[in-house]
């Protein structure tokens, strides 16, 4: 399981933007990017396991196109996550029939959910691209 | 006031025919053979949502509810009436894998409660 940041809802902005000769693509991507550590930190302090924690990772954010976003925690992907392990993150933390949850990855969403927005809006605010 | 465990209690003990459940998880007496169906509750996070003059005014709570069942996830119990009654509302469902085990199939049903305060 992961968190997925998107920045969605400013495909007339960017048209705009682009039409005037900016790319706000970086920006966000560079915001998505530092939101995207804070997230991973939040999770692996919450980590009951010293074993899953290297595995919480940051999933390179959006390279291309309009569509930016970044995923953090567990990626289904077996090059970021083995099974293995994700087989044992998913019963941490969401319990099992043996095993009270442990949640790690959902209270650091919830729990930074504000910082992450303001940090995003801080950054294009910074670059003069919002008011 | 009314925890966010009391809530859940509340609603819990609403579904007919009743459903054994337990907070964080269910054991059994020592050699007991768990319940074909049966509930686990947990709080997943409590967050601050609004504060004013320095005062708490919002929280909110997000729960999971862990329904169990050796039958299979077809039928189950309607936690989903018996939470929104309470107040909670609908968040994300996950499949947990399925118990060897035990035998047992999973289903995990977040929700959310803002309280206010």
């Amino acid at each position: 399981m992961k968190a997925k940041w998107e920045l969605t809802g400013f495909e007339d902005y960017f048209s705009a933007l682009q039409e005037a000769g900016k790319n706000i693509n970086t920006v966000s991507r560079e915001g998505l990017a530092e939101v995207g550590q804070m997230l991973q930190s939040a999770m692996v302090s919450r980590c009951p396991s010293d074993k899953l924690k290297p595995y919480i990772k940051i999933f390179t954010p959006s390279v291309e196109g309009d569509y930016n976003y970044v995923a953090v925690g567990y990626v289904r992907d077996p090059a970021y996550t083995p099974k293995e392990i994700a087989i044992i993150a998913n019963s941490v933390e969401f319990g099992s029939v043996h095993n009270a949850p442990m949640p790690h990855i959902r209270p650091a969403v919830r729990a930074l959910r504000s910082a992450v927005n303001s940090r995003i809006a801080a950054k294009l605010k910074a670059a003069g691209y919002v008011d | 006031m009314t925890t966010i465990f009391e809530r859940i209690k509340t609603a819990l003990d609403t579904l007919a025919p009743a459903i054994p459940y337990a907070l964080g998880q269910y054991i059994t007496s020592t050699g007991g053979e768990l319940p074909d169906t049966f509930i686990v509750y947990s709080l997943i996070s409590g967050v601050p949502e609004q504060h004013a003059d320095n005062v708490e005014t919002y929280r909110s709570y997000h729960v999971q509810i862990s329904i169990f069942a050796r039958a299979g996830l077809v039928t189950l119990p309607n936690v989903d009436a018996a939470m929104l009654v309470q107040g909670f509302t609908k968040g994300p469902i996950n499949q947990l894998p399925y118990d060897n085990g035990s035998r047992h199939f999973g289903l995990a049903r977040d929700y959310f409660y803002l309280e206010d305060l």
